[in-house]
């Protein structure tokens, strides 16, 4: 099988990136089926079934929709692989343009709530692997009322709370309208940070903060549950004794412990950073925030077809870029796979 | 001198779900600076926990853990049993007493090279060491036993079941500890370096205290100055090697002797009827007298005292008072 041991990183990216193509056209072949079988025509969905016929069979001319399936599907696969992921049937414009437009929103939303929900995976774990008994017992509590948590639910909650009763937060949107900053790389706080400009910066992380929390929370669950096992289960081997044995403090210990447990801990938060990007589609629609999720659910209500599929196409490939930076951030933490022998 | 480490009548108890388990049931013992002291006995008879007891690693669970540990340092005394956690970990713990593992194969931690290992821990007790006298103190300590310096550039996956057992003795060994606990050092070993092992250890003898834990009679006559025989988490004979070994005073050190093959006898085998009894709930009276050939009354219901039979040799046993 593939196994990162046995061959050059470069070597291994290439061949991952080779392996990732047949799972996209997979996707890509369910995504454009589904999309057909939904019923409803994009092109009355776009003008209203009032428009006259003549117009109507232009503009499916005009995006190819009068054509075989089968064609309309070969038109599209090429498309793709050529780089090309067409154009919106609502504002006509190119679906990449469109995505790009969208996707820094997704990102500053996905990276603060994973930073949430490592901060408070990590802080309850330790507390969990270090007091054990009754704070363990409520950590795990909380680990599971966190997972199950229902975004949208948990969202209006927080909304209430902070939004509406004690006004300390806005409760939707990524910033306080006209004080956007200077399109630098798309994230507002980084760009609001780069140029130096205050208020933006403190409207755009008043903006995150609510959706980021609500959604790091979710996330935290799996992570701190992960994370106390794996300590858990690690403080029984034989090399902690040793550490024991050799006066370490507690809490040295239990940073060994969670040292040698890192890398199925860093392959967890790697998959969960592909679940988060899928939560944000909730918490997204939730605190109407701008991202790829909304696009995602406005497209679909219009049956926009190429904007729908390149979406799709688009979280793919972050999960797979995911996984190889997981697997490549392992290599530099584990020495058996370093040194590309297992025991 | 008085004896570097006295332990007086310990208990180690533990919970095993609703059961408690006898594992160290009021040993009492002594040894002196420069000694060799084997444990010996059976599977299950509490030789390993008794280790584990005077280090004070005690399992999550323990129910009961009194008597005295007493370790002297020059003027300075410690009791490990009743001292405080912190004073522990830092004035005794691997300082003046460290312990090879039985488990040495998982011993050293995974992710960390040999080097980065040994000196987590020197640095924790020798603050004043950097990393580079550190690890050139890791580099003398590992060439002691044997192995070249290139092993502290490995991680422990790339290292044999040998030189990981000699890593352990190297860091068992580093702080100049008064006593070093060895539980089981040559079980895991295959026969060529359980012999590379043991002459290490010979040739370690005098300069540090050692409780040898073993089941293996041939390495404690070998090796050790005296042996006490644990039978059912007590002590049931301790004295010289020559003496318990020549002429084992209690029952069950000769039982347990003739179990053992030797090459310059030749007798059948022979071996001990029954089982090592539960450390649950361990018979009333002399614990070995239901596997005893010389059983009498009062053994199954008198637990016998400790006799002394000959200089520095003592056992217990009804036999030995009549």
């Amino acid at each position: 099988m593939l196994a990162l041991e046995d061959m050059s990183p470069l070597r291994y990216i290439l061949l991952r990136l080779a392996l990732a193509l047949p799972t996209m056209l997979i996707l890509l072949t369910v995504v454009f089926l589904i999309l057909r079988v939904i019923p409803g025509n994009p092109i009355e969905a776009m003008v209203g079934q009032k428009a006259p016929p003549e117009y109507i069979q232009q503009l499916m001319e005009q995006t190819g929709l009068n054509k075989p399936l089968y064609v309309q599907y070969l038109d599209y696969i090429r498309g793709v692989f050529t780089g090309d992921l067409g154009r919106s049937f609502i504002d006509n414009r190119p679906v990449i343009a469109d995505i790009m437009d969208r996707f820094p929103a997704t990102v500053e939303l996905a990276v603060f709530s994973f930073l949430v929900s490592i901060a408070i995976g990590h802080a309850l774990a330790f507390l969990a692997a270090y007091f054990r008994r009754g704070v363990d017992e409520a950590v795990r509590l909380y680990a599971i009322i966190a997972y199950i948590l229902f975004i949208p639910f948990f969202g209006l909650a927080l909304q209430l709370i902070f939004g509406v009763y004690l006004r300390w937060l806005p409760i939707g949107g990524r910033i306080t309208p006209g004080l956007e900053p200077p399109h630098i790389t798309g994230l507002y706080v980084v760009d609001a940070a780069i140029s130096g400009d205050w208020p933006a910066l403190v409207s755009a992380l008043k903006h995150l903060a609510l959706p980021s929390i609500t959604l790091g929370i979710v996330i935290s669950g799996v992570f701190t549950r992960f994370i106390r096992n794996n300590m858990v289960k690690t403080l029984e081997e034989d090399f902690i004794t040793t550490y024991r044995a050799a006066g370490l403090p507690r809490w040295r210990v239990l940073m060994r412990a969670y040292r040698a447990a890192l890398v199925p801990t860093i392959t967890m938060m790697g998959l969960q950073l592909a679940l988060l990007l899928q939560g944000a589609v909730l918490t997204e629609t939730t605190f109407s925030w701008p991202g790829l999720g909304t696009l995602l659910l406005e497209r679909i209500q219009y049956l926009d077809y190429p904007t729908v599929q390149g979406v799709v196409i688009f979280y793919v490939l972050i999960v797979v870029f995911i996984n190889i930076a997981v697997d490549l951030v392992n290599l530099a933490v584990d020495p058996r796979l370093r040194r590309g022998v297992w025991q | 001198m008085p004896p570097v480490l006295v332990v007086e009548g310990l208990r180690l108890y533990y919970g095993m779900g609703k059961d408690v388990v006898k594992a160290v049931d009021g040993v009492s013992l002594e040894l002196d600076r420069g000694e060799v002291l084997a444990v010996v006995g059976e599977s299950g008879s509490g030789k390993s926990s008794l280790g584990y007891a005077i280090m004070r690693l005690l399992p999550e669970n323990v129910v009961l853990y009194d008597g005295r540990i007493l370790l002297h340092d020059g003027g300075a005394e410690f009791d490990i049993v009743s001292m405080d956690e912190e004073a522990l970990r830092r004035d005794v713990r691997w300082k003046r007493i460290s312990m090879v593992f039985q488990a040495s194969m998982n011993a050293i931690d995974p992710v960390s090279t040999i080097g980065d290992f040994i000196y987590r821990i020197v640095r924790e007790h020798r603050p004043d060491l950097d990393k580079r006298r550190g690890l050139a103190a890791a580099a003398e300590a590992i060439k002691s036993v044997g192995l070249p310096v290139s092993v502290l550039d490995m991680y422990p996956f790339e290292l044999s079941g040998g030189m990981k057992q000699r890593v352990m003795i190297a860091l068992a060994l580093i702080l100049r500890p008064l006593v070093v606990i060895l539980d089981e050092p040559t079980s895991a070993l295959d026969v060529i370096t359980q012999a590379n092992v043991i002459s290490l250890l010979k040739s370690l003898r005098g300069d540090v205290s050692m409780i040898l834990i073993t089941h293996d009679l041939a390495l404690a006559s070998e090796i050790a100055d005296r042996i006490a025989v644990m039978y059912a988490g007590k002590i049931v004979e301790i004295g010289p090697s020559d003496a318990v070994l020549t002429s084992p005073r209690h029952p069950y050190t000769g039982a347990l002797l003739e179990s053992t093959p030797t090459l310059r006898q030749d007798r059948a085998l022979s071996s001990i009827p029954g089982r090592v009894p539960s450390l649950i709930r361990p018979p009333p009276g002399c614990r070995f007298h239901p596997r005893c050939g010389h059983a009498m009354d009062i053994c199954r219901s008198e637990e016998p005292p400790m006799v002394d039979v000959g200089p520095g040799h003592r056992a217990a046993c009804w036999l030995l008072r009549t």
